[in-house]
């Protein structure tokens, strides 16, 4: 399972993303992907990680705001005890009418993997549940 | 509306709690309703209690429970993957019924090549397959690892008819079974033993290609009696794979047959050390029993190695006797490496050991064992003293799974035999779950196949207490700020714990975290450590041994701590709601000798000028006035009054701040209101709101607060006891920067 929490800061004109997944999870997907053994959270995690996961976030998350693709910016990740959260941020968003989003984390080697996917906009909240099958959400406002 | 008089409306005023809003007239009709009260009794979702389930939540005089004992010879065949045996089962009726046919289970027809499992499970194609996983959805002929059923014969060695649906099989009785009566019979089996390490089954072998070695952990191996019993009749809902078993206790007697260089261990005691194990491993098997301070090696890694480089084609018979056990299980190999360690339990001695393969080390000789014994004694100061004279820790990959006295966990270092802190934690931890299953639901014994929370939820809250005593920051995933995100979830895709196993939606944060997280909310923050001990450990010893259902619990929780808790077991347990307490508004009031406007308006009303209001003491927070009091002892009414109660003005406190505090509740559930109060001084304060201050009104509460000292914040749920999903609300003044913005700032630097 992986959540990823949208809000949308009318003030700040910014969608402010964090997303959550288990390490171990990720670990064996990245592994799995890139032909590697690497570990994550451990003194053998590779120096570059942060490039690592900044390419995989970007081949595996996308946002369509109001019909156009808009790249967002990796601001980090930290370890919270056996889950890693990614800082994402989309800026420079005016008129937002609706946003698609694309999640396909942990699909690759994962059959039963959830992605769940959660929208604050304008005192809305909306939720979705993604899986292998069905990668997608949309939500109007 | 009444009439009311001049002086009665003085009397009315002199109080500062009276309420203006029964003074608007409404005249649209409002629907009705029934009684949604957050706190209104269980009475009509809980099973009326009898003589059998109690009121009070204990068994009652004419509770029943059956009895099935069994003598088995099973033979495991490594060369051909083969499990078989014969069974002598004698079925004691204890109930007030008579009986004319029994329920026998076959598990193991779940991997039959004509079962439903499968079935059940829907969705259209993957968005991608590896090879293995193509080729197992749609290449190939499935496995066959059902049971074949040889022969079921009466004592005489007559065939009894029966017939089998799927995974439960209906055996005839030549005549009907009478209350206080027995029955003995005979089943003869045999079955596919599968490699259980690709579909994560509970059962089975891993083979290891390196030393062409295999490692079993066999359980539901042989055709087990469903459960018959006073709430569920006989308990025959299918075995879907998901749901767990009810099982009656009972004696064993089983010979079971192996190669003879495997080492097993077993439920039960074994009966011919001797003659299985070599004098050696006899010597330290003894010596073993006497070692209190640290696992002592009966088989040492050196010694296993030896025995994986060659295959014996002779066999040999290990004999165990098992008393009063729900199941029986066991572990099988030449690869094993086997310690064992005495655990002092209130003064009885009980083993805790591991069986290993070279692969587990050296994790595994480092804590296995260990942990073993620190679960047993952790869990029995919370239930009761262990019963049973042995625990066994087996290492298998991927399983983290139960049995009596016995259990299966994952946890296997690299290949180099390093290994991280998660792995070590992971492992610590679902040993910890595993062994700790022998008090729940081996021993208070509830049905897993109607409620998964019943064993794994409470489980999981003692296994949460007991890891936390090993080491005070283990990562428990099981508190209340840990089950969250899950409870925030999309709606469709969450069930209230009170679901029938197979049709829970995300099994794992339902039946494990959120009763486990539940419970814990309720020992620390509802009931107290005192009173809920007490009471939890009433509903193990009343069950031990025995079937509760979650009307015993709930009910035993409350019989025993004088809590009522109907309203803690109705929202946690029954819904899906979520806690969410905020803090709306907060207003600062003076106090003040003059009318208030909302007191003045009021006087209007029922004709009396500002001027008549008899003197009274108001707080007030409408804008000062020129001739207002600067403080309170200005107010001549209430310095008179206090001149004549005290003999020192100084002795009576009069605060200098009066606070109204607003807290409302955007979530379903109900909570205490935990508050911390900081001071301009920067002292704290904490005051505790039972949940019961919601009882009135589900939206939102006021509440008055006076000091001395100026309040600088508050803080709902400081140390995040209550599950609260937005902490946003939860503080005064509103934080002025996200979570997010925080964050962001400090991984720019």
């Amino acid at each position: 399972m992986s959540i990823t929490q949208i809000n949308f800061v009318a003030e700040q004109k910014a969608l402010q993303i964090t997303s959550r997944v288990f390490i171990d999870d990720l670990q064996t997907e990245l592994n799995d992907r890139l032909k590697t053994e690497i570990e994550l959270a451990t003194e053998r995690e590779p120096k570059n990680i942060g490039k690592i996961y900044q390419d995989y976030l970007s081949k595996n998350l996308a946002f369509i705001v109001n019909d156009s693709l808009v790249p967002f910016q990796y601001i980090g990740s930290e370890y919270q005890n056996d889950q890693v959260v990614f800082y994402l941020e989309v800026t420079a968003i005016s008129n937002l009418k609706k946003i698609e989003i694309s999640n396909q984390l942990l699909t690759q080697t994962f059959d039963e993997q959830n992605n769940i996917v959660k929208v604050n906009a304008f005192n809305k909240n909306k939720s979705f549940i993604l899986d292998n099958r069905n990668s997608k959400c949309l939500i109007k406002f | 509306m009444k009439k009311i008089n001049f002086a009665f409306i003085a009397i009315l005023l002199f109080s500062y709690t009276l309420s203006f809003a029964q003074e608007t007239e409404n005249n649209d009709r409002q629907p009705g309703h029934t009684n949604q009260n957050k706190f209104k009794q269980l009475k009509e979702e809980l099973a009326t209690p009898n003589s059998q389930h109690t009121a009070s939540g204990a068994p009652g005089v004419n509770y029943t429970q059956q009895q099935v004992d069994y003598e088995m010879d099973v033979v495991l065949d490594e060369e051909n993957q083969k499990l078989s045996g014969e069974e002598s089962i004698t079925y004691h009726n204890n109930s007030d019924d008579t009986l004319t046919y029994l329920w026998v289970q076959l598990e193991q027809n779940k991997r039959a090549k004509d079962s439903k499992s499968p079935d059940i499970e829907g969705g259209g194609p993957d968005l991608l397959y590896s090879p293995e996983k193509f080729a197992t959805k749609f290449i190939g002929e499935p496995f066959d690892g059902g049971f074949n059923i040889v022969h079921i014969k009466d004592r005489k060695g007559n065939p009894l008819n029966y017939t089998i649906n799927r995974t439960m099989m209906r055996v005839e009785l030549p005549k009907p079974l009478a209350s206080g009566k027995k029955f003995k019979f005979n089943i003869k089996w045999w079955y596919n033993i599968n490699n259980h390490v690709p579909v994560r089954d509970r059962s089975g072998y891993e083979h290891f290609p390196k030393d062409g070695n295999n490692l079993y952990v066999i359980a539901q191996f042989y055709p087990r009696l469903a459960v018959y019993n006073n709430v569920e009749g006989w308990q025959n809902l299918q075995f879907w794979g998901g749901s767990e078993f009810a099982l009656e206790f009972g004696d064993f007697k089983v010979n079971i047959t192996t190669p003879k260089d495997h080492i097993l261990n077993a439920t039960g005691v074994l009966k011919n050390p001797k003659k299985v194990l070599t004098k050696t491993q006899y010597e330290r098997f003894k010596k073993a029993q006497t070692s209190f301070d640290e696992p002592y090696l009966i088989i040492t890694q050196k010694e296993a190695e030896e025995a994986e480089k060659t295959k014996s084609k002779e066999q040999k018979t290990w004999t165990f006797d098992a008393r009063n056990v729900r199941d029986f299980a066991f572990a099988s190999s030449r690869k094993f490496i086997w310690d064992g360690m005495a655990v002092n339990i209130n003064g009885k001695t009980v083993m805790a050991y591991s069986l290993y393969p070279k692969e587990g080390n050296p994790l595994w000789e480092k804590f296995s064992t260990k942990v073993v014994a620190h679960s047993l004694k952790e869990y029995s100061k919370y239930t009761f003293d262990y019963p049973y004279h042995k625990a066994i820790s087996v290492h298998s990959k991927n399983q983290g799974m139960e049995y009596p006295q016995i259990c299966w966990n994952y946890g296997r270092p690299r290949p180099d035999g390093t290994y991280s802190d998660r792995t070590r934690d992971a492992m610590i931890g679902v040993i910890t779950h595993e062994v700790g299953h022998n008090f729940f639901p081996m021993i208070v014994n509830s049905d897993e196949r109607q409620w998964a929370w019943m064993d794994e939820g409470i489980n999981s809250f003692i296994e949460t207490l007991t890891e936390l005593s090993f080491d005070k920051n283990f990562n428990t995933g099981n508190l209340p700020k840990d089950i969250i995100p899950y409870m925030t979830g999309d709606q469709s895709n969450i069930s209230p714990i009170m679901t029938q196993a197979d049709n829970i939606q995300q099994l794992g944060p339902n039946a494990y975290t959120k009763p486990a997280a539940g419970l814990y909310m309720l020992r620390k923050t509802i009931l107290g450590e005192e009173l809920f001990d007490y009471a939890f450990r009433t509903y193990s010893q009343r069950w031990m041994f025995k079937h509760p259902t979650p009307e015993d619990f709930f009910r035993t929780m409350e019989d025993a701590s004088g809590m009522d808790l109907d309203w803690f077991w109705r929202g946690w347990f029954y819904t899906t709601d979520v806690s969410d307490i905020g803090i709306q508004n907060v207003d600062l009031y003076r106090i003040t000798n003059k009318p208030t406007k909302a007191v003045i308006k009021i006087a209007k009303q029922y004709g009396v000028a500002e001027d008549q209001i008899r003197p009274s003491i108001y707080l007030s927070t409408d804008s000062i006035t020129a001739n207002e009091p600067k403080n309170a002892m200005d107010i001549k009414l209430l310095s008179n009054y206090i001149d004549t109660k005290y003999s020192r003005r100084a002795d009576a406190k009069i605060p200098s701040y009066f606070y109204e505090i607003t807290f409302n509740k955007p979530g379903g559930l109900v909570m205490p209101i935990i508050v911390e109060y900081t001071y301009e001084d920067d002292s704290k304060e904490r005051i505790t709101y039972p949940a019961k201050i919601w009882r009135k009104n589900d939206q939102e509460v006021k509440k008055i607060v006076t000091s001395n000292k100026k309040i600088k914040t508050i803080v709902v749920d400081p140390d995040l006891e209550t599950a609260d999903v937005d902490p946003s609300n939860n503080l005064w003044p509103r934080a002025e920067k996200s979570e997010f913005d925080k964050k962001k700032e400090a991984l720019k630097k």
